[in-house]
C-alpha cells in the first residue's frame, strides 16, 4: 500500500503483534487482581468484623494486600510495555517515511517550506507514539474492565447494578460533542504551529538578510499574527478541555449520591448488608476508571488522527521513478546521449526550454552556452533527470530515461551544480559520499582506495588545503607517535628555513624568554598539562598547585587576577556577554556576573586574604590564564614577569624532571631515547608525563602540527600559513609524509554544511566527490564558476585530457575561452538552440558564438 | 563605568592600556573624543611594528584596519601605468587608512614604512563595535574620519600639483 494512504492503524495492526498479544494477557490476569480486594473488602466487614473472627481478618487483609500489590505490579508492567510497542512502531513509521520524503521529486521541496517537514518528521510524529503504544490494548482493557466491574456489581445487587448505569448515556452523547469541536480546534493549532514553526525556520535561515535590512519589526509581525491566532485557539481548546473534565466530573458525583440514596434505604430495610454496599461503593468507583480511560483514549486517538493525517497529506506525492528495477543490478551504460524535440515548461504556461535536439556519442564532451537565463542550467537538470521533460525524449544508450530505475541513473550519470552541497562531517565523509552510497546500496563492492581519492583531489587542486587541514589538526598520541622523529625533523628544517622570515608573526618557545603569547601558567611550566590542557584543570593537580605556594606566586597571581577582575569590570561591565570586546580579558564573558559578586566580598581596601579558597582560586584561575600579548585589559608588573622567570628553571628541574640544558638544546638524535624515557614514566606514575615541557625534541600532543612544527606561538597566522605552506608541501614530501597529513586532512571537520570551507573549497570538494563516483556520464553546471582562473583552467585541462573518449562530458561553461576544448557546442538562447556545431565551425560562421565571444557588434 | 581607573592604575605601573589612550588622545583622528570610548578604542586596538619597506598597506588587499603612526615615518604610493608614484610622506604623529574604518573596499594605494614604524592597529570590527555601544557619539566619529580623509586628498593634490606644476607635465586649464 502507498505509505501516504495507509491509516494510523496500519503500524499498529502489522507490527509487533506477539508484543501486543502480551501486553493484553498481562492486562486481562490484572483484571482479576483488580476485582479480587472488591470482594475481599466485603467478606471483612459481612464475615470477619461481623462474626468478630480475628483470623479471618488477618486472611482476609492479607489477600487484599497481595491482590492490590500485584494489581499494582501488573499495572507497572503493562505501561511500560505499551511504552516500548510505541516507541517500536515510532521507529519503522519514522524510517519509512524518511525514506519516502528522501525520493520525493524536487518540486516537492521548492514548494514546501523546511521547517514544514522538519516538525513533521519530529515533534508530530513523537505525539503520535504516545498514542501508538496502547492503541489496541487500552479500549479492550477498557471494555472488559467496565464489564467485569459491572458483572461485579449485578452479581452484588441486580437492580443497584442497573441503577448505576442510567447516567451513563448522558455522558455517551455530551463528552463525543465536546471532544468534536476540541478536534476541530486542535486541527487548526497543528497548522498554526507549523507555520510558526516555518516562519521562524525562515528567518533563522535568511538571518543575513534580516539584521542586513534591520527588518526586526518585520518579521515579527509575520510570527505576531501566528502567535495572536494561537493563542485565541489554545484557550479555546482549553475551555473546551475543562469543560470535558467538568461534565466527566459531575457524572461522577452524581453516581454516589443515587448510591447513598437507594442503597442506604435497602440497607436499613435489611435488604442489603453493609459490606456489600461497602464493596459496592468501590466497585461504583472503580468502574469510572475504565470510562475515564477510554474518554482519554479517545482524545488522544482524534489528535493523533488529526496530527498523522496532515503529515501524510503534507508527503502525499509519489516518488517519481521506481527504484531498483526488480531483481536486477543497475545497468551499466556507456554513454551515448540523444535528445530529441525536448520542451520543458512550469505551471503549464512558461516554457523554459523548446524543442531542444541534439546527439551526443560516449566519451564525447559537449558545451552548452548562452547568455545567463536561456536555460541552460534547466537543460542540465532535465539531462540529470533532476527535473523532468514536459515533451520530446531523453536517452542515454537507446534506453528512454523515464524506463530508467532512481539506481540506474544514480549509478550512471554524475552531476555537479554551481552552488554545491556540502553535508556536516569530515572532508573524507564528503569525498566519498556518493560511493559510499552507492556501496550502502550494494551497487558497487569497493570504496575509492586513498591513492585514487589522492589522485582526484591532486586533480582538483585541493592539495594546499588538504596539506593546511592536516597541519591544522591536533591527532591523537597513538596516531602520532610513529611520525613524531620525521616532525621533529621538520621541525629542524622549518627553524633553519624560515625561523628570520617569520620570526615577527611566531614567538618560538625559548626557555630563557618570557613568553608574551602564552599565558601565564605555560610561562611557569614552560610546557602544556596533559593532553587537553585547560587552566582549570591544572589549578587541581597538587604538584602544580604546591610549587605555587612554595614560589610565593600564588599571591602575586591572584592580585594579578584581582586587578584583571577590576579593569574588567570597570571597563566592560556595561556590556555585558559580548564576547567581542572580552577577546581582550581572560575572564569570559559570561563569568563577569560571578566576578562582580566576587569583588563585593572584598573590602575596599582590596584585601583579598579574607575570601574563601574558592574564591581566591577563581582569582588566581585568572591571573594563571592572562597573556600578555593578547589580553590588553592589564599589563604584566616586570617584577611578577621576572618572579615567573626564576619560578621557570625551578618548576622544570623539580617538578617536571628535565635538564633544561639537553631541552634547549637537545638534537633530534637524542629523541628516541626521549620517547622511550616518556613511555616508561607512564609505567611508572603519571607524575611526570602529565607536564610536556617545550623541549626541542618533545612532540607537544596538545598541540596541533602546525603548532608542533613551528614550535612557537603563531601571532600573525596568515603570515605563517602563507609561508609555511610553501615549505611545508616540500619538506613533507621529502620525509615521506605527505600522504600521512593528507590523511589526516581527510578527517578535518568541515562544520555545519561546510562552514569552515571557503566556497572554492566546497566546489573543488564536490567536483571531486563526483569524478570519484567514476560515472559514464558527468554533467556539469557552472561547476568551475567560483573558482580561480588557474584552478578552472586546471580541472579543464584535466577533463579534457583525462575523460576524453572515457566519460561523456555535458558542461554548462561560464568562461567562453575554454569551449574550444569541447567536441561539440550547443549555443541557447530563450530554452532554444540557436547554434549548434564544433568550435572551429561556429567562429566561422561568425554567428552568435563569434558575437558572445568578440562582444556584440555595435 | 568610571573613567579614573585608567589614572589609577598608572600609579602602580604605566599600563600599555594607559599608553595607548594617551597616544589615541593625542591623534588627529580620536583627539577630544569623550575618555570613556577613548579607552574602549584603546583597549581594541593592537601593537604592530614594521620595518624599513615592510606595507603597512598593501594595493588591491581588503581594507579592514587603520593605522594609527607613533614614531617613524611612512609614504604612500600608488601604481599607476608599471610606476610607483609617491604621493605624500606621513611622519609621526599621523595615521593612515581611516576610511577602512567605515566601510569595506579594497585598498586603492600603498603605504611603506620608511623607518622603524610603530603603529597601533584598529580594525573595522572593533571601531563598528565602539560605534554600536556608544551610538551618541557615533555621527561625530564618523564625521572625522571623513573629515580627515578630506584633508588627506587635499593635501596629497597639492603636494602631486606642487611637484607637477613647475616641471610642465601638466598645465593649468587657464592655458589651454
Amino acid at each position: 500500500m502507498r505509505l501516504t494512504e495507509r491509516p494510523l492503524f496500519y503500524w499498529i495492526k502489522k507490527r509487533y503483534r506477539a508484543l501486543q498479544v502480551v501486553l493484553l494477557v498481562i492486562i486481562v490476569i490484572s483484571l482479576f487482581f483488580r476485582v479480587y480486594p472488591l470482594e475481599m473488602q466485603r467478606k471483612i466487614i459481612n464475615i470477619a468484623i461481623n462474626l468478630k473472627m480475628i483470623d479471618k481478618l488477618y486472611l482476609y487483609c492479607g489477600l487484599y494486600l497481595g491482590a492490590v500489590l500485584m494489581a499494582g505490579i501488573m499495572k507497572y508492567a503493562s505501561n511500560t510495555l505499551q511504552a516500548i510497542i510505541g516507541q517500536k512502531i515510532l521507529i519503522g513509521m519514522r524510517r519509512d517515511l524518511y525514506q519516502h520524503i528522501l525520493k520525493l521529486p524536487l518540486t516537492f521541496f521548492h514548494k514546501t517550506q523546511t521547517g514544514m517537514i522538519t516538525s513533521a518528521m519530529t515533534a508530530e510524529l513523537n505525539a503520535i507514539a504516545t498514542f501508538l503504544g496502547g492503541a489496541l490494548a487500552i479500549p479492550i482493557t477498557s471494555v472488559l474492565t467496565f464489564l467485569v466491574f459491572l458483572g461485579f456489581m449485578i452479581y452484588l445487587n441486580p437492580l443497584l447494578g442497573l441503577l448505576s448505569m442510567i447516567i451513563y448515556p448522558f455522558e455517551f452523547t455530551v463528552i463525543p460533542l465536546l471532544q468534536r469541536w476540541y478536534n476541530r480546534y486542535n486541527q487548526k493549532r497543528v497548522m498554526v504551529t507549523r507555520r510558526m514553526a516555518s516562519v521562524v525556520n525562515e528567518a533563522a535561515e535568511g538571518i543575513h538578510e534580516v539584521q542586513g535590512n534591520g527588518s526586526f519589526l518585520l518579521e515579527q509581525l509575520k510570527l505576531d499574527r501566528l502567535i495572536y491566532r494561537l493563542y485565541d485557539l489554545v484557550v479555546r481548546l482549553d475551555i473546551l478541555k475543562y469543560g470535558i473534565k467538568f461534565s466527566n466530573n459531575l457524572f461522577q458525583s452524581i453516581g454516589p449520591f443515587l448510591l447513598f440514596l437507594v442503597g442506604g434505604y435497602m440497607a436499613i430495610n435489611g435488604e442489603f448488608t453493609i459490606g456489600a454496599l461497602v464493596a459496592f461503593l468501590s466497585a461504583y468507583e472503580k468502574v469510572y476508571d475504565p470510562w475515564k480511560e477510554v474518554i482519554l483514549y479517545y482524545q488522544s486517538y482524534q489528535d493523533a488522527q488529526v496530527r498523522y493525517k496532515q503529515i501524510m497529506e503534507l508527503f502525499d506525492h509519489q516518488p517519481q521513478f521506481l527504484l531498483e528495477a526488480p531483481g536486477s543490478a543497475p545497468r551499466s551504460f556507456k554513454g551515448s546521449i540523444e535528445a530529441k524535440n525536448i520542451g520543458y515548461r512550469i505551471n503549464q504556461s512558461i516554457q523554459l526550454l523548446d524543442d531542444i535536439s541534439f546527439r551526443l556519442e560516449a566519451g564525447k564532451h559537449l558545451a552548452l552556452v548562452g547568455f545567463s537565463g536561456s536555460g541552460k542550467s534547466t537543460l542540465g537538470h532535465v539531462l540529470s533527470r533532476l527535473y523532468q521533460q514536459s515533451s520530446g525524449t531523453l536517452s542515454i544508450d537507446g534506453q528512454m530515461i523515464e524506463t530508467l530505475s532512481q539506481m540506474d541513473v544514480v549509478t550512471g550519470i554524475s552531476t555537479v551544480a554551481q552552488q554545491s552541497f556540502i553535508f556536516t562531517g569530515t572532508v573524507r565523509d564528503n569525498l566519498l559520499y556518493s560511493t559510499n552510497a552507492l556501496h550502502l546500496a550494494d551497487v558497487t563492492h569497493e570504496l575509492p582506495s586513498r591513492q585514487e581519492i589522492f589522485e582526484i583531489i591532486t586533480e582538483v587542486g585541493l592539495v594546499p588545503d588538504l596539506i593546511r587541514w592536516g597541519l591544522r589538526s591536533t591527532i591523537s598520541p597513538q596516531r602520532a607517535r610513529p611520525m613524531i622523529s620525521s616532525f621533529l625533523k621538520m621541525r629542524e628544517i622549518v627553524r633553519q628555513k624560515m625561523g628570520s622570515d617569520i620570526s615577527e608573526a611566531v614567538e618560538f618557545y625559548d626557555v630563557n624568554r618570557f613568553l608574551r603569547y602564552s599565558p601565564v601558567a605555560v610561562n611557569i611550566m614552560f610546557g602544556t598539562y596533559g593532553i587537553a590542557y585547560t587552566t582549570k584543570k591544572l589549578l587541581t593537580n597538587e604538584t602544580f598547585r604546591t610549587f605555587l605556594n612554595d614560589t610565593a606566586l600564588e599571591e602575586s597571581l591572584i592580585e594579578l587576577g584581582l586587578e584583571i577582575a577590576v579593569a574588567t569590570i570597570n571597563l566592560l561591565g556595561d556590556f555585558n556577554g559580548d564576547d567581542f570586546l572580552f577577546q581582550g580579558s581572560p575572564m569570559k564573558p559570561g563569568q563577569l556576573k560571578d566576578y562582580v559578586k566576587l569583588l563585593e566580598q572584598i573590602d575596599a581596601g582590596g584585601n583579598w586574604k579574607t575570601l574563601n579558597k574558592n574564591s581566591r582560586d577563581r582569582l588566581l584561575l585568572l591571573g594563571l590564564k592572562f597573556t600578555p600579548g593578547i589580553h590588553k585589559i592589564t599589563s604584566l608588573p616586570r617584577s611578577l614577569e621576572a618572579a615567573i622567570m626564576e619560578a621557570r628553571p625551578q618548576f622544570l628541574e623539580q617538578v617536571a624532571k628535565i635538564d633544561i640544558e639537553s631541552c634547549s638544546n637537545g638534537t633530534t638524535g637524542a629523541l628516541q631515547t626521549e620517547i622511550a624515557t616518556v613511555d616508561q614514566a607512564k609505567k611508572a606514575g603519571p607524575a611526570k608525563t602529565e607536564f610536556t615541557p617545550f623541549c626541542i625534541n618533545h612532540y607537544l600532543y596538545s598541540r596541533n602540527l602546525e603548532d608542533n612544527i613551528i614550535f612557537g606561538t603563531v601571532i600573525d597566522r596568515d603570515l605563517v600559513r602563507e609561508k609555511l605552506s610553501a615549505v611545508a608541501a616540500e619538506e613533507l614530501k621529502r620525509y615521506d609524509l605527505l600522504d600521512y597529513i593528507m590523511d589526516i586532512g581527510l578527517d578535518f571537520h568541515v562544520g555545519s554544511k561546510g562552514d569552515n570551507l571557503s566556497g572554492g573549497q566546497k566546489q573543488k570538494l564536490a567536483l571531486a566527490r563526483a569524478l570519484l563516483k567514476k560515472s559514464p556520464v558527468l554533467i556539469l553546471d557552472e561547476a568551475t564558476a567560483s573558482l580561480d582562473n588557474n584552478s578552472q583552467t586546471r580541472i579543464q585541462r584535466y577533463i579534457s585530457t583525462k575523460l576524453r573518449g572515457k566519460t561523456t562530458v555535458i558542461a554548462v561553461v561560464h568562461r567562453l575561452d575554454m569551449i574550444s576544448e569541447y567536441d561539440h557546442i550547443l549555443v541557447m538562447k530563450e530554452g532554444k538552440i540557436v547554434e549548434s556545431g564544433s568550435y572551429d565551425d561556429l567562429i566561422a560562421k561568425k554567428g552568435t558564438l563569434y558575437e558572445l565571444i568578440n562582444g556584440r557588434r555595435e | 563605568m568610571n573613567s579614573s581607573t585608567v589614572v589609577e592604575n598608572e600609579n602602580h605601573h604605566a599600563t600599555r592600556l594607559t599608553r595607548d589612550f594617551e597616544r589615541l588622545r593625542h591623534s588627529p583622528l580620536f583627539s577630544g573624543l569623550h575618555l570613556d570610548v577613548l579607552k574602549l578604542i584603546a583597549y581594541l586596538s593592537r601593537h604592530r611594528t614594521f620595518q624599513p619597506g615592510d606595507l603597512l598597506i598593501e594595493s588591491g588587499k581588503k581594507a579592514d584596519k587603520a593605522f594609527i603612526l607613533d614614531g617613524g615615518s611612512v609614504e604612500v604610493m600608488v601604481t599607476r601605468r608599471g610606476e610607483q608614484v609617491r604621493l605624500q610622506r606621513l611622519e609621526n604623529e599621523g595615521c593612515v587608512g581611516e576610511l577602512a574604518l567605515l566601510a569595506q573596499f579594497d585598498w586603492f594605494f600603498s603605504v611603506k614604512a620608511l623607518s622603524v614604524v610603530d603603529a597601533l592597529v584598529i580594525d573595522r570590527n572593533a571601531f563598528q563595535k565602539v560605534l554600536e555601544k556608544y551610538p551618541a557619539h557615533k555621527d561625530g566619529l564618523i564625521e572625522r574620519v571623513i573629515q580627515l580623509s578630506v584633508g588627506r586628498q587635499v593635501d596629497q593634490t597639492s603636494s602631486m600639483l606642487d611637484r607637477m606644476l613647475p616641471t610642465g607635465t601638466i598645465q593649468s586649464t587657464a592655458l589651454s
